[in-house]
């Protein structure tokens, strides 16, 4: 979704630095500590309190751990609720202080950006400093790498809401519910679900939603369109409450990482998820799907060299004792590409054939490549045939870690042991004929089981049925 | 004559493949008639090519009507689904013409009155010796209201422009110059042939495999 509107910073870069250099002054003097990565927790769910009107409606359905910001702590203060953090980052003194007094058992999660008077208000209280990115990223990195080094900076977003989520990943969760974050007015005209301090905000911009108007402003507006990308963009688990803008926006979106709280279908197949981070490029322009990426890897000299291989390799079915397929031109460009991103030093293949992919995927690595019925392609430098051989006899005689599988031959009950003990997490699983019930479905379907870090990637869209090339790839943290 | 065909290669490699099977064919059909592979600023050259043609990515017909309004002398423009099979620089004998363009009159392929009549020519074959000629196409292409721009859009414009007369344009048989073959009435002798139908791409790679997987070696 585009961000509509262009808005100015609320403080000028010399005040931000002079608030942020003051900060962490403040935290050396009172040994706070810095914001620092946790472990990612799947299974635990963050409730994310943001001051939006519909948080009156909704209140009561927050669970802890609870993250709330701006009004809303007080609100759900006045209710009983103590929220477990309550985060801060507008660098206007008169904002920043509409959250205090300190509630005793809230830790404040503390931009650095705040004013001074913010911090001397917090007193004792248990505070955890961190450091906001706003537009000016390399300055704004550079700053921070000469005044508080080795710590993480955040980039959030517009609102506090926003860069709570972000707060909440740093905190280990990837699972969200949210609270009071509707991105418009409210009917009876509210912005807030009570009292703030900031200025009045005029109500004239509308958005329509599922068939309603919304009324919001240029800055809430900013904020739903962040909002909605973030979902999109990040491996992030959602549920909205309330009524509101954002809320349309998210079931009108149907992202499979987000819905609300009265969908609840989809919220109970949602639990059931959970999200990973492939290690595998950047997806061009957000379309498409990793393979696309993988082919942006290819390098210019790579689609000749494997027009090459035809005439090289095509000869040589003169000497299959059995004649079978070849991989097609669209599954080498693949094997070439994915090979390029993840350069494995050691590769196995089952199937060798007339040597088309085991050429695809010579890029430097050992490749080390078996044919069951055939003995087609020499060995050359870099690949080691085992003509006439299973896969088990070939995976028993391989003695070092493979980074890279490509099987193109249904897998036997023993190659498993050997695929376990040559593996390891960042190890990537190719398959061919990856479609309907064919050997490569069946691979897959032996092997994903014996990953579950890793991903299972269907074949190319785009090239529409004329590869079948599977995969399962590893995650990121692997 | 110079054998001219666009390809760029962006995610899907089959248009490159089909494009170094062309080229492979014609080396060896015409093997001393240079082939120039047309493209975009990333695209790798297609291997076999005498020359590559660059211009800056963008939109491709664009690009493609550009790179052949840059064309200079006696040149057969082909799509890369195309197949030369013989010699037919003697098209280039007659000086009269600006463009030979090739007709849709395929007895066993009938095609619908109104691509007749708003595409009477297939530029998937062209033989041409005037760049102004593909100017003046670009020009009207240009002119179109972008949701008109679609990829058959290039031949309505050659038709708009052959039809204004201001170049001289023969017009070839296509049974011959441009063949669509059929499943059961193959016209082996036609000189060029452009694959078509619901067969098509499984002609196209089996051409590709058998011409790249067996080649010739072309003195060059």
């Amino acid at each position: 979704v585009k961000i509509p509107y262009a808005l100015t910073a609320a403080v000028a870069v010399p005040e931000r630095r002079a608030q942020m250099a003051s900060a962490i002054a403040w935290a050396n003097a009172r040994g706070v500590t810095r914001l620092a990565l946790q472990p990612i927790d799947q299974a635990r769910t963050l409730s994310i309190a943001a001051y939006g009107p519909s948080l009156r409606d909704t209140w009561q359905a927050l669970t802890p751990p609870i993250l709330s910001m701006s009004g809303a702590t007080k609100f759900l203060v006045e209710r009983g609720i103590t929220p477990t953090w309550h985060c801060d980052m507008d660098p206007r003194a008169h904002k920043a202080l509409t959250s205090l007094p300190v509630v005793p058992g809230v830790t404040y999660l503390a931009a650095s950006v705040c004013p001074p008077a913010y911090f001397e208000a917090l007193g004792h209280a248990p505070v955890i400093l961190w450091h906001a990115v706003s537009s000016q990223w390399d300055d704004e990195l550079d700053w921070v790498s000469r005044h508080d080094p080795n710590e993480l900076v955040i980039s959030g977003g517009t609102t506090i809401g926003l860069t709570a989520i972000q707060l909440g990943g740093v905190l280990g969760f990837r699972r969200f519910e949210l609270h009071g974050m509707d991105g418009s007015f409210a009917d009876d005209g509210k912005r807030h679900a009570g009292p703030h301090a900031g200025k009045p905000q005029p109500n004239l911009i509308t958005w329509d939603a599922e068939g309603v108007t919304y009324r919001t402003s240029q800055i809430m507006a900013n904020s739903v369109a962040e909002t909605v990308n973030t979902f999109r963009n990040m491996p992030i688990l959602g549920v909205f409450y309330g009524r509101g803008l954002i809320q349309a926006l998210i079931r009108e979106a149907n992202l499979p990482n987000a819905c609300t709280a009265e969908q609840t279908e989809k919220r109970a197949w949602m639990a059931a998820q959970r999200v990973n981070v492939v290690d595998a490029p950047l997806v061009p322009k957000g379309r498409g799907s990793v393979w696309e990426a993988f082919v942006e890897r290819l390098t210019p000299d790579d689609l000749p060299a494997l027009v090459g291989h035809i005439a090289e390799c095509e000869p040589r079915r003169a000497a299959a004792r059995y004649n079978t397929g070849t991989v097609p031109f669209e599954t080498s460009v693949l094997l070439r590409a994915v090979t390029r991103y993840y350069q494995p030093r050691v590769v196995a293949e089952v199937g060798t054939f007339i040597g088309t992919s085991a050429r695809a995927l010579d890029t430097g690595a050992t490749v080390y490549t078996c044919d069951r019925s055939n003995d087609c392609l020499p060995a050359t430098a870099t690949i080691r045939t085992y003509p006439y051989q299973s896969s088990t006899d070939m995976l028993r005689a391989i003695t070092e870690p493979v980074d890279l599988f490509f099987l193109d031959g249904r897998l036997q009950p023993a190659d498993l042991h050997e695929i376990d003990r040559l593996g390891h997490p960042r190890t990537v699983f190719l398959f061919d004929d990856c479609v309907g019930e064919e050997k490569g479905v069946v691979n897959l379907r032996l092997l994903a089981p014996r990953c579950p870090d890793h991903v299972a990637i269907p074949p190319c869209e785009t090239y529409k049925g004329r590869s079948t090339l599977g995969a399962l790839l590893p995650r990121m943290s692997a | 004559m110079t054998i001219g065909f666009f390809t760029v290669f962006r995610i899907d490699p089959q248009h490159y493949l089909h494009a170094a099977a062309l080229v492979a064919e014609c080396c060896t059909v015409l093997p001393s008639v240079p082939v120039v592979h047309l493209t975009d600023d990333k695209t790798p050259a297609v291997p076999g090519v005498r020359a590559v043609h660059r211009c800056p990515f963008g939109p491709m017909l664009e690009r493609r009507l550009e790179s052949y309004a840059a064309t200079a002398g006696d040149w057969l423009l082909v799509d890369t689904d195309v197949s030369v099979r013989q010699d037919v620089r003697d098209v280039f004998d007659d000086p009269w013409f600006d463009v030979a363009v090739t007709d849709r009159n395929w007895p066993h392929l009938p095609q619908p009155a109104d691509v007749l009549q708003t595409m009477p020519f297939n530029t998937g074959v062209m033989f041409s010796r005037s760049g102004a000629f593909w100017q003046e196409v670009l020009a009207v292409w240009r002119a179109y209201p972008e949701g008109d721009r679609d990829w058959m859009s290039e031949q309505r414009a050659v038709a708009e422009v052959v039809k204004t007369g201001r170049f001289r344009v023969k017009v070839l048989p296509g049974m011959v110059y441009n063949y669509p073959p059929g499943a059961a009435d193959a016209q082996a002798d036609a000189a060029i042939w452009h694959y078509k139908g619901p067969h098509r791409k499984a002609w196209l790679s089996a051409r590709a495999y058998s011409v790249l997987g067996h080649p010739v070696a072309v003195p060059v």
